[in-house]
């Protein structure tokens, strides 16, 4: 088991009235899987993430991982923003080395490990370009690599494709899916798409908001390679939307 | 001239300006008085950067801090530079040093301000992909937080060299034997205006190159 939510829950003081983000949330997440969270805008997605994350504390319950509680990020839990989140200051290479810079780590070494991860992307020839020079598509896939060079564990990815054109989007999904097969970390995902969580993930939790709840753990038993086109695809994606609308 | 409407000591015509710019090139005064007054104007921004960048970039992040900072601050801030000038002369006497200190009393804030600022500024996604790429406070501060309040400082640095070369020639009008402040002094003193207005010249060039020099490095500085 990698990650245990026990009783997980979240409220938001705002000044007008509490808001509650989260009602009692109990997930356990395997070692290895690629897990997508999806559902509505506000249904606390994010905030659950977030919080898996250490990136926001929670009310009460419990948040394990290995069975040692999650209170603060760690370089252990890489994340992957919707928002653009590369250092503006460093080209690619030191962006991508800046986890193991921090850690220490021998700088050859570190280069070398750097350059053969962003060769897996196809980014070997933009390694000295910065962020500004780069397109979309481009910065998110050089935030998955800053990651996962820096031996995380569990990767959480907040919808990182949600800003790119959809060729792009389908692009990027496909090269997370052959990412995660050789790299074999755990990748938790949230998006609000339906297409794209039918398409990434083994087990998709499917979360209704006011207050944000789970309304069910739905097993993706598509084969891969996944095909769009196929009739399977689609059932299962109108079986999904059918859960989300309460049918 | 054929027109002389007005005399030297006046206003002084481009002549009188161009022999008294000639005799402070040849006699070395004008050379020694910019190169005394650069030395001061870039040792009290030196100075004041030393202090400034790490506290502001300390109270920008500490809400606590800069709570605790802000009366002081409050209260030294509005003080214009050269209300120090009584007490930089006894504690420092004339020349070189009570310049220093009244440019660093004038630049000091301006920097700090401009660097709380530039602190506050900073995406907070930054500062959290930091944290889950295994940054722990310290390595915040200096790898991610300093390095994007760059640009914000930079330019607190280019409103800091305007107070700075207002602040040296007050000063080395008031209490000091060298420099462009007291070359225009003395020049006018004696009538020499055209020794004044090369005066005032100097120090226009001085800002001039200085403005030059940090837009470069702000148009290197291109997020």
């Amino acid at each position: 088991m990698s990650i245990k939510i026990k009783n997980l829950n979240k409220t938001f003081k705002t000044h007008e009235k509490d808001l509650i983000a989260l009602d009692n949330i109990n997930l356990e997440i395997n070692t290895g899987e690629l897990v997508c969270i999806l559902g509505p805008s506000g249904c606390g997605k994010t905030t659950l993430l977030r919080i898996i994350g250490g990136l926001e504390e929670h009310d009460s319950g419990e948040i394990l991982e290995e069975g040692v509680a999650i209170t603060k990020p760690s370089r252990e839990r890489g994340f992957v923003f919707q928002q653009y989140s590369l250092f503006p200051w460093l080209n690619v290479l030191d962006n991508v080395m800046f986890g193991l810079n921090l850690a220490g780590s021998q700088k050859e070494e570190s280069i070398k490990r750097a350059k053969n991860y962003l060769k897996a992307v196809g980014l070997e020839d933009a390694e000295k370009l910065y962020p500004h020079e780069l397109s979309g598509g481009m910065k998110q896939r050089v935030a998955i690599i800053r990651s996962l060079v820096n031996k995380t564990k569990t990767l959480l990815m907040d919808e990182p494709f949600s800003a790119l054109d959809m060729q792009n989007r389908h692009k990027l999904q496909e090269e997370l899916i052959r990412i995660w097969k050789k790299a074999g970390r755990t990748i938790i995902f949230v998006t609000h798409d339906v297409d794209e969580a039918t398409f990434l993930a083994d087990r998709i939790i499917l979360m209704g908001k006011n207050p944000g709840h789970i309304k069910q753990v739905f097993d993706n038993t598509l084969t891969r390679p996944r095909k769009r086109e196929s009739e399977d695809f689609l059932d299962i994606q109108n079986k999904i939307i059918d859960i989300l609308d309460n049918k | 001239m054929v027109l002389k409407l007005v005399p030297d000591y006046v206003i002084p015509s481009p002549v009188t300006v161009i022999t008294s710019g000639y005799d402070l090139v040849i006699t070395g005064r004008l050379f020694l008085d910019t190169t005394d007054t650069l030395f001061k104007v870039i040792s009290g921004l030196i100075i004041a950067s030393i202090v400034a960048i790490p506290c502001g970039l300390l109270m920008g992040w500490s809400k606590k801090l800069e709570e605790m900072t802000k009366i002081v601050v409050g209260v030294l801030r509005p003080i214009p530079p050269l209300a120090w000038i009584p007490f930089s002369i006894l504690w420092f006497g004339i020349g070189t040093v009570p310049a220093i200190f009244i440019i660093f009393m004038g630049c000091v804030f301006p920097i700090l301000i401009y660097t709380i600022d530039g602190v506050k500024r900073t995406d907070k996604v930054l500062v959290e992909a930091g944290e889950t790429l295994g940054a722990n406070s310290y390595q915040t501060l200096t790898k991610v937080i300093f390095p994007s309040s760059i640009p914000t400082i930079v330019s607190g640095l280019k409103v800091a060299v305007g107070i700075a070369l207002m602040c040296t020639v007050s000063a080395e009008m008031i209490a000091s034997d060298k420099g462009l402040g007291h070359l225009i002094l003395n020049a006018s003193q004696l009538f020499d205006t055209g020794a004044t207005v090369i005066g005032m010249l100097a120090i226009g060039v001085i800002g001039l190159i200085f403005d030059y020099i940090f837009n470069k490095a702000q148009n290197r500085i291109f997020w």
